[in-house]
């Protein structure tokens, strides 16, 4: 069980290599493109993502929260950096804001899909608790 | 606890590895994109100058000079964050053309800045002060409630249809095409450009 404990923060930094090599892509070859900022709404899809890939691969994982807040800072600071998108002190704020979002986005939900997981919308739980809680910040970011 | 930090630093260097090998090509497309950019929005014009811009206009950040006009770069606070566009406007100082390089807009409502080819159109050809259309009484009950200028309340200004559900997005283009404008019919006193065609 400890072995899965880490299993999302390697999910996240997966899915965001992902997408930031696709957007070193897009930024080489469609330069016109306009390449989404990493604001919160978006940083909550990439939680979302990972929440959902640790789900499947490691059901019922243990969450150490500050090891979830640390690594995801490091996560969000990091890559966008290495990737040339942001410099030293946007990355900086990214990661802190990152690792705030990624962790309040765990907390919600872990404890929304445990509720959900039972019966037959078990195996959907994950996408139902990160289709609301994307709409839920998308309300929200549009209050401010 | 290695595994996730393993992760973190092997993804970091593929990210580095590929944005910096990449770089050059980078600079070589996002360069040629900008001057099919400028040739797009001031059609027939072959070469571009940067001009240094020393006005007070906050929202031009730079300007590209041709034979037959101007390519003005402003940049202004849309709903979500800074809308930034090139503007073409020629020596008549009449609007060429125009597009929007970088925004965060809504999507689906204020991000239709970007491909609303009718809303965009509605500043071709024309020379002067643009302003948000109201139609009738809505014109004066607006005016009075909010204060702002709008087409109707100024019978000056050049009316342009707002997009719907974005009248903030809407007004930010606005906005910069009338530095645009100002800035190459020398509306914009600040500006080095003080006569027409700058």
């Amino acid at each position: 069980m400890k072995n899965k404990m880490y299993t999302l923060n390697t999910m996240l930094a997966d899915v965001l290599c992902l997408l930031l090599l696709a957007f070193v892509l897009v930024r080489t070859f469609l330069p016109h493109f306009i390449i989404p900022e990493l604001d919160v709404p978006n940083m909550v899809a990439i939680s979302l993502l990972a929440l959902i890939a640790d789900h499947y691969l490691a059901p019922g994982a243990k969450r150490c929260y500050i090891c979830i807040a640390g690594l995801g800072a490091i996560t969000f600071g990091l890559l966008p950096f290495a990737a040339c998108f942001v410099g030293a002190m946007d990355a900086l704020k990214l990661g802190i804001t990152g690792g705030i979002v990624f962790t309040v986005t765990t907390f919600v939900f872990t404890d929304m899909a445990e509720r959900l997981s039972s019966g037959p919308a078990a195996k959907a739980a994950p996408w139902l608790s990160a289709f609301g809680l994307y709409l839920a910040v998308q309300a929200l970011m549009g209050m401010f | 606890m290695k595994k996730p930090i393993l992760a973190i630093a092997l993804a970091a260097m593929i990210l580095f590895g590929a944005s910096f090998g990449l770089n050059g090509i980078a600079a070589k497309n996002a360069q040629d994109t900008h001057l099919r950019l400028l040739q797009t929005v001031l059609p027939d014009a072959k070469e571009f100058t940067l001009e240094p811009y020393s006005g007070e206009d906050a929202n031009i950040r730079s300007v590209h000079k041709s034979d037959i006009g101007f390519v003005v770069e402003a940049s202004t606070y849309g709903y979500a964050g800074n809308i930034t566009m090139l503007i073409g406007v020629n020596n008549a100082g009449k609007v060429t053309g125009l597009v929007v390089t970088e925004a965060h807009e809504t999507w689906g409502l204020g991000s239709k800045a970007l491909t609303d080819h009718v809303f965009l159109a509605q500043f071709l050809n024309k020379s002067g002060t643009f302003a948000v259309a109201t139609h009738g009484d809505e014109a004066d009950a607006f005016s009075s409630a909010t204060g702002e200028d709008t087409a109707a309340a100024d019978g000056e200004s050049i009316e342009v249809d707002a997009l719907t559900g974005a009248t903030v997005t809407t007004k930010a283009v606005i906005r910069c095409v009338n530095s645009a404008v100002a800035y190459v019919t020398g509306a914009d006193t600040s500006s080095s450009a003080t006569s027409w065609g700058g």
